[in-house]
């Protein structure tokens, strides 16, 4: 067994993450958005809970304005959004209360507050216990900072970040999502970045303080936890499209491919995950999609790579397919290619 | 004994009754025969089907990825039909028709300066309708020729590229034509013409990104032969 960091949840203004192992499986394409993995004996093994349901517990310590019961509440809320996803099977059981602390390896997955001042742009954080024989995960624990101002209030609080919004993100990380780069920032002068818009919950950075719009989940997110515990018909009732992205005949790594269907506006993405630009998007609707490519620029390649092992690819202009390519009804779409041009 | 005003009144019958006689071989002239099949070809004119934008969720409000907008680009197809008069007037058809054309989806305004593009796909479009069709045989023009108004619904099959997914959708249309008999005798083939018709054709659903109507015009023309 070990553990592994896997996640911070980054407030606004963060410059650069401090450590941070998002971990994929990067030698074959992964269906849809990122999917947490290990690499076991070299091969690439998916990080995801094999008994259901998840039990959790949650700390007995409260911070100003959040107490244990409110804290609770909020995260319950937050599991209760990821479990009513019709498409996943996914299960949580709140387990009680505990002295415990997130971080703690006693084989409980626990949820609280630590005071960390030191990680003064990380709101909130997830660390797996992982089976290294079959990268099933054991346990999840997840640290909210308690040195930034917290809100359980229902419609949010002016300069308070709303906890059930970093839990549902967080939750989805501990259920075995990475991140999505369905998002829009601004560079600020101090080289950090401020969210402009997001479609998907696992975004990696959050939208400032007193905004509540991250409480529900966006199309990239159930097609996410879908693919990962697919449940009911979610294999028959949707498609994939997969295909490589390339530049002057060479595969792209890194790339940032977005699905658009215009008959619903559902936005799910995901990137070309090898040296050959493969890439695979699952939990699609059936249907004809726009699709997009463009350069990962809108947050720091090390929430989504290991940037130690590989380079990712931005020097390419953001490009339509022009073709509609079309989702079949529990199909793949066929191979398509993407050719990008630099800038 | 038969009274003057009896004298007229049974003139006026004659006189009716030899009206009525005469519109019906003049109808029959023209329209001859009861079944009537058709084949010929048709032309499906381009029709918006609406625009729609990707969007993200913003602190307040929606924020634009970029826009699209699609059309349904114009596209020739054949078509058959057999219809059956049900009085010299009033002909029921059904008719069935093949077309294939394209889907272009203009992608526009891009928050990160992509290139404007055009995405297309053509699919394969089958339709089956039922038409009400009426001869207005006053406008009649020469001896051959007969215009008439139709008015029907149908039913559209749409098969995506490579026949991946399948859709269907409504048409509701209306329009007019005109007939003109090349040929009639009174054999059991009783004749043989051509016929043109321009339709307005509304279609719902579909290859149609949205679940409104949209509206385009259709040209046919055919040859027909009755029995």
């Amino acid at each position: 067994m070990s553990r592994q960091r896997a996640d911070r949840r980054r407030a606004p203004s963060i410059a650069l993450a401090t450590a941070l192992c998002l971990l994929v499986a990067q030698s074959q394409p992964a269906f849809a958005y990122l999917k947490l993995g290990v690499t076991i004996d070299g091969q690439p093994k998916t990080l995801k809970w094999t008994q259901m349901p998840v039990q959790y517990f949650v700390s007995d310590t409260g911070v100003p304005g959040v107490s244990s019961s409110d804290f609770e509440a909020a995260v319950g809320r937050a599991f209760d959004t990821w479990q009513a996803v019709p498409t996943a099977s996914i299960a949580y059981q709140f387990a009680g209360i505990t002295t415990a602390r997130p971080l703690d390896d006693d084989g409980r997955s626990t949820l609280g507050f630590l005071s960390r001042p030191d990680l003064d742009r990380v709101l909130a954080s997830t660390d797996f216990l992982v089976d290294q024989t079959s990268g099933a995960l054991l346990e999840a624990d997840i640290f909210f900072n308690s040195s930034f101002q917290w809100s359980v209030a229902a419609a949010g609080e002016p300069g308070k970040y709303d906890l059930q919004t970093i839990a549902l993100h967080e939750i989805g990380h501990l259920s075995g999502l990475g991140h999505s780069a369905i998002g829009e920032t601004e560079l600020l002068p101090d080289g950090g970045r401020r969210v402009t818009a997001a479609e998907a919950v696992m975004f990696p950075i959050a939208f400032p303080p007193g905004t509540i719009t991250g409480r529900d989940l966006k199309a990239d997110d159930i097609a996410g936890i879908s693919d990962l515990y697919p449940d009911g018909d979610f294999s028959s009732t949707t498609g994939s499209i997969s295909g490589r992205v390339t530049m002057d005949g060479q595969g792209v790594f890194g790339a940032h491919v977005v699905a658009f269907d215009p008959a619903n506006g559902r936005l799910v993405a995901n990137f070309s995950l090898n040296e050959q630009g493969q890439f695979s998007m699952a939990g699609l609707s059936p249907g004809p999609h726009i699709i997009r490519v463009e350069p990962l620029d809108d947050a720091d390649l090390d929430s989504f790579f290991d940037t130690s092992l590989d380079t990712v690819d931005l020097d390419f202009r953001v490009s339509f397919l022009n073709r509609l390519v079309v989702v079949p009804r529990g199909g793949d779409s066929g191979a398509i290619e993407i050719k990008v041009v630099p800038k | 004994m038969i009274r003057p005003r009896q004298l007229v009144a049974a003139g006026l019958s004659a006189a009716v009754g030899v009206l009525i006689a005469s519109g019906a071989r003049a109808q029959d002239r023209v329209a001859g025969g009861r079944i009537e099949i058709s084949a010929g070809v048709m032309w499906a004119g381009h029709s918006s089907l609406g625009s729609a934008a990707a969007t993200e969720t913003a602190p307040s409000g929606r924020f634009t990825l970029f826009s699209t907008s699609t059309d349904l680009a114009a596209a020739a197809g054949v078509e058959a039909r057999v219809g059956v008069k049900v009085t010299p007037v009033l002909e029921l058809e059904a008719s069935s028709s093949y077309v294939r054309p394209r889907l272009d989806t203009a992608v526009s305004g891009d928050v990160e300066n992509g290139a404007a593009a055009t995405a297309s796909e053509s699919f394969r479009q089958f339709a089956v309708s039922g038409a009400v069709l009426v001869n207005v045989a006053r406008w009649r023009i020469g001896r051959r020729a007969t215009p008439f108004a139709l008015a029907g619904a149908g039913y559209l099959r749409e098969l995506h590229e490579g026949d991946t997914l399948a859709v269907g959708g409504q048409t509701y249309f209306a329009g007019g034509g005109i007939k003109y008999l090349l040929a009639s005798r009174p054999h059991r083939l009783k004749g043989v013409g051509v016929r043109a018709d321009v339709r307005a054709l509304v279609r719902r659903k579909g290859v149609a990104f949205d679940t409104n109507l949209h509206t385009m015009p259709v040209v046919a023309a055919s040859l027909f032969v009755r029995f």
